[in-house]
């Protein structure tokens, strides 16, 4: 995968200059939240549009234990 | 809960992102509402990419097929090979499941179903509501169209469009309200942005799932920066830009997107999507203290 960063006025410097040191290949550790990313969690009235869209203002809690 | 000026009707169309979704009752079915932020959705015009028909019905406790998923939470999906179908239950409502939809495999057909029992009479419903929306528009969005993202979108004054991107409480909402005492800074929402390519131009566009600050709106922008908030580390008097790119960048992206993880087709195309939206929009991390100016240093980066 091939990216470009052109960050006008913030890596002038960097692109001016010599050719990029070599960097060592790192793990980067990008945390992850299931239950957000399959829409599992329940979304209240404040954070989701009117009571219609809200699981509890609709049918009720149906976050199961909650 | 209704309120008394809903308009109740058979038939309503929205369109979110450019995708055009039908919802029609069936005769004799509920009334269809469009209520809250989702209302501003509401268009007319071309064929809709999806119709899906309302209907009250009589629910058993699973619908057939194998389960594909289950949310751990209040919706599982099943696959009868023909068709696949959401249900979605409530503690408080009883045993049965409140709403079932069934969908062709494509998502272009739907049928919504109430279980009878649990209403009463003339009853009406935003048909979609959390989370079938947003599972169907990610559905159809991992067909090919785009992906969604756990996002706050703004377009700035010049019409380009910023996208600061995390998980919750990684501060999108105050990021929007932050924008919103900037003149001609428009908020398409604090909590949802879809992103899909139109040819040459990847653009992002609001949807009606909004984050506190209720802000939404069906507009669309040019994606010209995605931002990562990094709250109070390596801040200092101007807010700091770190670039970001490569698999970092995709991975990140990654970590925000909504897809139907359980296809492997569809997360073949989300990952190449992500994997676009890093080869060809410049993205970074952002760090800067309370009261500083992002929106302007923001501005600013694009010259």
């Amino acid at each position: 995968m091939s990216a470009r960063c052109d960050m006008r006025g913030v890596s002038a410097a960097r692109t001016q200059g010599s050719r990029k040191p070599y960097e060592k290949p790192a793990v980067c550790l990008v945390p992850l939240r299931p239950e957000e990313a399959v829409l599992a969690g329940c979304k209240t009235p404040g954070g989701y549009g009117s009571s219609n869209f809200s699981t509890c203002g609709q049918f009720g809690c149906v976050l199961l234990g909650s | 809960m209704r309120n008394a000026q809903t308009r109740i009707s058979d038939t309503r169309r929205i369109a979110i992102a450019g995708i055009g979704i039908e919802l029609a009752a069936s005769p004799g079915g509920p009334g269809i509402t469009l209520e809250g932020a989702v209302a501003r959705f509401e268009a007319g015009g071309a064929a809709p990419d999806t119709r899906v028909e309302v209907a009250w019905g009589e629910l058993v406790d699973a619908p057939a097929g194998r389960e594909l998923f289950d949310s751990g939470a209040h919706w599982r999906l099943h696959d009868d090979g023909g068709a696949r179908t959401f249900t979605f239950r409530s503690q408080a409502m009883g045993p049965f499941p409140v709403r079932a939809a069934r969908f062709s495999r494509d998502f272009t057909r739907g049928e919504v179903v109430y279980h009878r029992p649990y209403f009463a009479e003339g009853a009406a419903f935003y048909p979609l509501g959390y989370p079938l929306d947003e599972l169907l528009l990610t559905h159809l969005l991992a067909g090919g169209r785009g992906v969604e993202l756990h996002a706050c979108g703004i377009v700035d004054a010049a019409g380009r469009g910023h996208l600061f991107v995390g998980q919750s409480g990684a501060g999108k909402t105050t990021m929007a309200r932050h924008w919103e005492r900037h003149e001609g800074a428009v908020v398409l929402s604090d909590d949802r942005i879809v992103v899909r390519r139109h040819g040459d131009e990847l653009r992002m566009h609001g949807t009606p799932w909004h984050g506190e600050a209720a802000l939404s709106t069906p507009g669309s922008a040019p994606l010209a920066r995605v931002y990562f908030i990094r709250r109070g580390e390596n801040a200092g008097a101007e807010p700091r830009f770190r670039p970001l790119a490569g698999a970092a960048y995709a991975a990140r992206l990654y970590s925000c997107v909504f897809c139907p993880f359980y296809c492997a087709r569809a997360l073949e195309f989300t990952v190449g999507a992500l994997a676009d939206i890093a080869a060809h929009v410049p993205g970074c991390e952002v760090s800067y203290l309370p009261g500083t100016d992002v929106a302007a240093a923001a501005v600013a980066l694009e010259g």
